[in-house]
């Protein structure tokens, strides 16, 4: 299906175009009233809307809700009949006075609407590098959050799940590298023109189509929030004169990819003695702590959308329930979303109403990867509950002491932690159509987010031992207001065509948040429900904050594109917008993005290459920021302090500035240069998209280090550094075979990026080398650093050259003197990729569709901090170590090296589905579905721990950091319905 | 209606359209302050909030403390305490100028002169006028002299900036020029300050100001080569004159929970778990999580954990009468007890706090557990949580003035005039009274050593007796005396570009 919400833009829009652009041509010929009724194929169902004009005259009609029309024309006329997303048909009258149309489809890719953001374009039109996809591409399976959906869909969009199966982990977006240092790097989310939404709240049975700005020129439009790269959903919207009833349905099994390789109980005993350690550490139980804490999940979803109405009033409403559950016990989360759209067509069709509300709540219960932690290093000699020397204080549960050594059993049961979420949004958009032509649009949009979090450690949480029960609540509310008015033009002359917009942007955003935290409770009962019950408070010991801020956000925009024939394409953007987070000097920016592009295809010389279909040529060049910063940052405020001071017998408050001011505050400034082409060839079979860009962000914000005096602090939030990103992206999707019965497509996706820090010093900032990754526990190193002219993602460290006869380490000696210092250390490693990659393949035949995506990473080297830790018998006896340290004979210390940097190169098969569309000829199902798909089945890698696909955002990537949740196998089957 | 749709619009788009000023809701606009004395107080209270850092391992007190004798944190089995080798460094000597600890030390310093001129700066804009301003700006005035007195000690040769209205980059004065700086700044304003610590408790007072002239005036022979024993006794004297300060009759009184009663503490740093906890992980007083085993904590009903990590070198303990000394009870030691009075088991055997420690730092034979004798000089207050101990840490006691001045005597070649200032703090431990014959270098750098173990004095003691380059357990002798410097921390030099670094250490 295509965009059906679209057709009633397009009616009013292209009936003025022709209307315009018609020559009046009037040649004398007998004239007579043909009517007739245009049909959709596909749904077989009347075409309201299709324009019907005489060729080369300027008079047309649109079909009426039955898809009748009737029109003047003389025998020999030619009848256009042309509908938005459908092949325009050419029909010659001849004497009859009804005729019969049939609308199909238009199959070519390159007629899809695009959504740019403030409007919209086709395929073969756009000249900015966008990508889409349609509700057809979407993957099935447990789909917790619709981001799943663009998963190894888009070249350049790295999507991770850094929390694996965590039904509340989230999901990290990175397109085209890394261009922030400190800021938001994750891409703005425009939901039905809604900036800023929130796609988990959205289900993804509610989206029609994704589409991705990915350069520089198309993000400029979006300003200052436009530099990670804009996500457009566009959500389904009613088919007016259908009534229809969609049910459907899936449940979903977990269980446990992989988990830390540890030593058994009786490995255990085996490597006590192996290590000449004394058999006190045996406590005599065998006890397998990662099973006591995990599960086998089972996850349940329905969902219910009606849609329907008259042409003149139609809606669709939505929706969804899910109760995911986690693999680690207890974890959960609960969502129900819904959605309800209503359009109305009013004022002879000139005026349309979308009204668009959504509301979503969620009610989640969390995995502490702490526990995770603590059970994977838990000595699996030790009984999980108490026997008769475990002192009382510690209830019914085994205890040692140790540093920060906890019971993992203990900290699971005696642990609350829940949170709750909810999210309103409502929008509604006007558009007017003034004279031909002209549209005026105003969205005004509302959203309201209120989320708490409860905490509760009962008495026996060995971590809080002597608290007495401890309850903590984390209550915050957002509201966002925004308005948006904006003038529409568009126009074609001749062989030109003009669309044009420019418009105003206000928006405003609050937050309140509220916490309180109290312990020493009569009873566990209470949870964290009766905060004032605990002892604590009368003691002075229980802490309460709150908070208020807020943020506004001003623009002015316009664009203009214009097209020759179709051939020659132009496209020019510009925003000046003012933050109110940047400092007093720096307040607004002016962001301008151009591109155009050259359809090759079109040229007189390319008509006799026949296999040729459409070839286009594109250059695009923009400018965007990033503003996700945090408020006040550039203020000089005062805040009350942590602590009072003693003043004559009383404690008093005590102000202190909050930070270093910076009045000079502003966004940072990414300029992108981009080229690319698109092509069609045989038939439109193969379609191959290709881009190469060239992004260099300046004005990176990062905290400084400052002298002191003459700041109050050593800190200091500037805009100083400069990173470069450049790198190309392919995609090739193609129809290798098709027949009757028998249909295969392929679409292979490739990127490669690559980054360099160029700068982070500049005359009144200056930076040495950045420390990062650091391990704190009993090590206190970092292990990766950046200079200038380096790549970021760098692991810096000795080198690992093996072992000696002795089990001893040997490192490479840079500086020659006697012993490792930092003077040996080197580059170690790498965390990006040097190329990402997806492959989906989908074979249809007859009824039967089955496809599976794989996705993949080349050269991205992880740093495994469970190795670095475990891996050698240093913790031996107080905890449990790796099966591994058993393969050689070392016996020192936990110490970072090369050692444990691996390559974490991997092949995944991300999504295996079978489905049968069941034909039925009953009349009150039209549709009916069924099919199994299994996510995450199989990791291809020599990676020696749990899943090397982790976290890439931020500076310190590719540490796979000890506290993890485990990787899973889904299993899913589910059922759709349509009525 | 079309016009009405226009018209609405356009209202829309010009209706505050461009005003970004920023609503602040939860904090204060630093030029809607400064209004009113309370205000004016409330901001200059930073000050002692500040010095909450103080005692953290990982700052000052960690630094001047864990570089000598008196304090070690040895890799213990278990791989625990390596922390990037922090605390090797520090104990054996070999830090750099990247060392962590020291930035922390220089950057809780310069912070403390910088805040208390902007204090400064903030008074001298305003012209409300209230009973105690005068007082309040020598008392600022005389607490960054003792920031500055403190960074010429530890870094000799440091950055000098006094007015916050001048933002440029400090230029570096030698140890003698704020050396001169902070004795006329003490002399200036010690006459606008309080007699009696008890009179402003936890502020700076007469007393307080003094001490920290005794203490410039007893280095300056090591510093500069130019003593100033005589101007040292009349410091002291300027101290005892006061009579607003006298010796606690049991030794352990100045480090009680509620120690604020003590008569003999010149200057303390006022915690309290509720009102002055520091608020933040560096800022908290946390002897008891730094030292005691695990399982310690059941012997003092603590709630919180505790980290099982400093603890003091065998020779320094064995400086310790454990017989007649009642000061050696600032040192757990020997089989522990838990609050019942039965063993304390850890594994099924007893904890045994021994003065043996294996090595500083060696994988294949690291510290036990149970390794180092342990520190108890302060009270371990019953049912303690929160990380932070609600005693008040003693920077300067009226023992010292004693000491100091007797010291001062003794290198006057008037050892007779010391004995009764050194038997007058000796008398309450159970030890033997002194005589003048006893009382050599030594004897006085060992007696120091014991009055004021992990205080703070340690390392100005070790340097003022040529001990500091010595060989010590642990630690072999140095070739030279660099080390009596700690090192410009590197990212203070990379900060600005005036500073020169210290002889004997590569950046």
């Amino acid at each position: 299906m295509k965009i059906h919400v679209k057709r009633k833009f397009a009616v009013i829009l292209f009936t003025a175009i022709m209307l315009a652009g018609s020559v009046y041509a009037g040649y004398a010929q007998q004239k007579r009233t043909v009517s007739g009724k245009v049909t959709e194929t596909a749904t077989n169902t009347p075409l309201s809307g299709t324009t019907v004009n005489v060729k080369g005259a300027n008079s047309a009609v649109t079909t009426d809700a039955d898809g009748n029309f009737s029109i003047t024309a003389a025998s020999g006329d030619v009848l256009v009949f042309y509908f938005m997303g459908y092949v325009t048909q050419e029909i010659e009258i001849s004497n009859q006075s009804h005729i019969e149309v049939f609308m199909v489809e238009d199959i070519s890719e390159l007629d899809e609407l695009i959504v740019i953001g403030y409007g919209t374009t086709t395929k073969k039109e756009v000249t900015g590098s966008v990508s889409s996809i349609t509700s057809d591409d979407f993957k099935s399976g447990n789909i917790t959050d619709p981001v799943q959906l663009l998963q190894g869909q888009i070249a350049g969009l790295n999507i991770i799940r850094p929390d694996g199966g965590d039904p509340n982990g989230s999901f990290q977006i990175q397109l085209r590298g890394i261009t922030t240092m400190s800021g938001g790097a994750s891409p703005l989310i425009v939901i039905d023109g809604v900036v800023g939404g929130d796609l988990s709240s959205l289900s993804s049975s509610e989206i029609q189509t994704i589409d991705v700005l990915r350069d520089g020129s198309a993000a400029a439009i979006y300003g200052t929030r436009a530099t990670n790269g804009v996500i457009l959903v566009t959500t389904k919207k009613a088919v007016p004169g259908t009534s229809r009833l969609e049910f459907s349905s899936y449940i979903a099994y977990q269980t446990v990819d992989k988990k830390p390789d540890m030593l058994t109980a009786d490995e255990f005993r085996a490597a006590l003695a192996r290590y000449g350690m004394s058999n006190s550490a045996d406590h005599g139980a065998s006890t397998d702590w990662f099973d006591q804490v995990t599960q086998s999940p089972l996850t349940q979803n329905y969902e219910l959308s009606s849609s329907g109405g008259a042409r003149s009033l139609s809606y669709r409403a939505g929706i969804s329930w899910t109760n995911d559950r986690g693999l680690v016990k207890k974890s959960s989360k609960e969502s129900l979303r819904t959605r309800i759209n209503v359009s109305q067509l009013l004022v002879n069709d000139r005026l349309r109403l979308d009204y668009n509300v959504t509301y979503s709540t969620s009610k989640s219960v969390y995995a502490d990867t702490y526990i995770l932690r603590q059970a994977m290093f838990h000595n699996p000699t030790e009984p999980i509950y108490a026997d008769e020397n475990t002192p009382a204080q510690y209830g019914n549960y085994y205890y040692v002491g140790a540093m920060e050594y906890y019971n993992p059993v203990a900290m699971l049961e005696q642990f609350d932690d829940s949170g709750k979420r909810k999210q309103f949004t409502g929008s509604i958009n006007a558009s007017l159509s003034i004279i031909d032509g002209f549209k005026i649009h105003t969205l005004v949009s509302f959203t309201e987010t209120g989320e708490s979090y409860g905490h509760y450690y009962g008495k026996y949480n060995p971590v809080y031992i002597g608290n007495d029960g401890r309850a903590e609540t984390y209550n915050n509310h957002g509201k966002s207001k925004s308005i948006e008015p904006y003038l529409d033009y568009s126009a074609l002359f001749n062989d030109h065509r003009i669309q044009a917009i420019f418009g105003y942007s206000y928006s405003e955003q609050w937050n309140e948040s509220y916490s309180a935290m109290n312990y020493k409770f009569d009873s566990d009962m209470f949870s964290f429900y009766n905060l004032g019950a605990g002892a604590a408070i009368k003691d002075g010991l229980a802490t309460m904050s709150s908070s208020k801020s807020s943020s506004k956000l001003i623009s002015f925009f316009g664009r203009v594109m214009y097209n020759y024939k179709e051939k020659y394409l132009l496209s020019a953007s510009l925003r000046h917008e003012g933050s109110s987070r940047f400092g007093k000097n720096h307040k607004w920016g002016l962001f301008p993005g151009l591109s155009i592009g050259w359809r090759l295809s079109k040229e007189a010389f390319m008509e006799n290459v026949k296999w040729v279909n459409d070839i286009k040529l594109r250059a695009g060049f923009g400018v965007t920021g990033n503003q996700e910063i945090g408020n006040y940052q550039s203020l000089a405020i005062l805040r009350k302090g942590a602590s009072n001071f003693y003043y004559n017998g009383n404690w008093m408050s005590t102000y202190e500035p909050g930070r270093n001011p910076n009045f000079d505050l502003k966004w940072e400034k990414k300029q992108e240069f981009n080229i690319g082409f698109d092509a069609g060839i045989f038939d439109n079979r193969l379609n191959v998209n290709f881009d190469f860009y060239n992004r260099r962000t300046t004005d990176l914000l990062y905290t400084y280090s400052v002298p002191v005096p003459p700041n109050l602090y050593n800190r200091k939030f500037a805009n100083v550094g400069i990173i470069d990103n450049k790198g190309v992206e392919l995609r090739i999707s193609g129809i290798p075979y098709t027949s009757k019965n028998f249909r295969w497509n392929v679409t292979g996706t490739i990127s490669h990026n690559t980054n360099k820090l160029v700068s982070f010093s500049n005359a009144d900032y200056a930076m040495d080398a950045l420390d990062l990754g650091y391990f704190g526990d009993d090590l206190k190193i970092y292990t990766m650093r950046i200079e200038e002219g380096w790549s970021l993602g760098n692991f810096y460290g000795p080198k690992f050259l093996g072992f000696d006869d002795s089990g001893g380490a040997k490192y490479e000696d840079l500086d020659g003197v006697e012993g490792i210092s930092e003077a040996d250390y080197q580059i170690i490693g790498n965390a990006y990729p040097d190329f990402i990659f997806s492959l989906q393949n989908t074979f249809t035949y007859k009824n039967f569709d089955f496809s599976f995506l794989i996705r993949g990473s080349i050269g991205n080297d992880v740093l495994n901090q469970t190795r670095v830790y475990y891996e050698g018998p240093a913790y031996l006896g107080t905890k449990n170590i790796l099966k591994s340290s058993l393969d050689s004979d070392y016996t020192g210390g936990a110490y970072y090296s090369s050692r444990f940097v691996e390559d974490g190169s991997f092949l995944k098969l991300d999504n295996i589905t079978i489905g049968y569309n069941v034909s039925l000829k009953s009349e009150y199902i039209s549709k009916l579905r069924i099919y199994i798909t299994g996510q995450n089945l199989l990791t291809v890698t020599g990676y020696r721990g749990i899943d090397p696909e982790i976290s890439l955002s931020g500076l310190q990537p590719g540490i796979d950091w000890y506290d993890f949740y485990p990787r899973t196998k889904t299993f899913v089957a589910g059922i759709k319905i349509t009525f | 209606m079309k016009k009405i749709l226009i018209t609405t619009v356009f209202i829309l788009s010009f209706f505050s359209c461009t005003n970004l000023d920023e609503t602040i809701y939860s904090s204060i606009p630093s030029d809607k302050f400064f209004t009113t004395e309370e205000e004016f107080l409330m901001s200059a209270g930073r000050v002692y909030s500040h010095l909450l850092g103080y005692t953290h391992y990982y700052n000052i007190w960690g630094t001047i403390t864990v570089s000598t004798d008196e304090a070690l944190s040895p890799l213990r089995e278990f791989n625990q305490w390596d922390d990037g080798g922090v605390w090797r460094d520090l104990h054996a000597h070999t830090f750099t100028p990247a060392h962590d600890n020291i930035y922390q030390t220089w950057d809780f310093l310069f912070t403390g002169i910088s805040l208390c001129n902007q204090i400064l700066y903030e008074f001298s804009q305003s012209t409300l006028d209230f009973p105690v301003k005068e007082n309040m700006i020598a008392e600022i005035k005389v607490m960054r002299a003792w920031f500055y007195f403190n960074a010429m000690d530890l870094f000799g040769n440091i950055p000098l900036s006094i007015d916050f209205a001048d933002v440029s980059i400090p230029q570096q004065k030698t140890r003698a020029e704020i050396f001169s700086f902070v004795e006329e700044e003490l002399k200036n304003n010690a006459s606008s300050l309080a007699n009696s610590p008890s009179e402003n408790y936890g502020r700076a007072t007469k007393p307080f100001a003094y001490t920290i002239l005794a203490k410039m005036y007893l280095n300056s022979e090591k510093w500069f080569g130019a003593p100033k024993w005589q101007e040292t006794v009349d410091a002291c004297d300027s101290v005892i004159k006061l009579g607003t300060l006298q010796l606690e009759n049991d030794y352990f009184t100045n480090f009680k929970v509620n120690n604020q009663s003590s008569k003999e503490n010149i200057f303390a740093i006022v915690y309290d778990k509720v009102y002055a906890n520091g608020g933040n992980w560096a800022r908290r007083f946390r002897f008891h999580q730094l030292t005691l085993h695990w399982e310690s904590t059941r012997t003092f009903g603590i709630i919180d954990e505790s980290w099982n990590g400093f603890c003091t070198s065998k020779s320094f303990f064995e400086t310790f009468d454990l017989t007649s000394d009642s000061r050696s009870n600032t040192w757990l030691y020997g089989p522990q007890l838990d609050a019942s009075g039965a063993p304390l088991l850890w594994y099924g055997t007893q904890v045994n706090y021994t003065p043996e420690i294996n090595s500083l730092f060696d994988w294949s034979n690291p510290a036990r557990h149970n390794q180092g004798v342990r520190f108890a000089k302060y009270e371990y207050e019953n049912g303690l949580q929160g990380e932070c101990m609600s005693n008040d840490y003693a920077v300067y006691r009226y023992a010292d003035i004693l000491m100091m001045k007797g010291e001062a005597l003794v290198r006057q070649g008037n050892a007779e005039l010391a004995v009764p200032l050194f038997n007058e703090v000796r008398s309450r431990t159970g030890l033997p009274d002194y005589t003048a014959a006893e009382l050599t270098l030594d004897e006085i750098y060992a007696e120091r050593g014991r009055e004021f173990a992990w205080e703070g004095s340690r390392r100005q003691d070790m340097i003022r007796f040529g001990k500091w380059t010595a060989a010590r357990d642990h630690k072999p002798a140095e070739a030279d005396n660099h080390t009596e410097l700690f090192p410009v921390p590197a990212r203070a030099m990379v900060n600005n570009s005036n500073l020169v670094q210290n002889s004997g250490y590569t950046n």
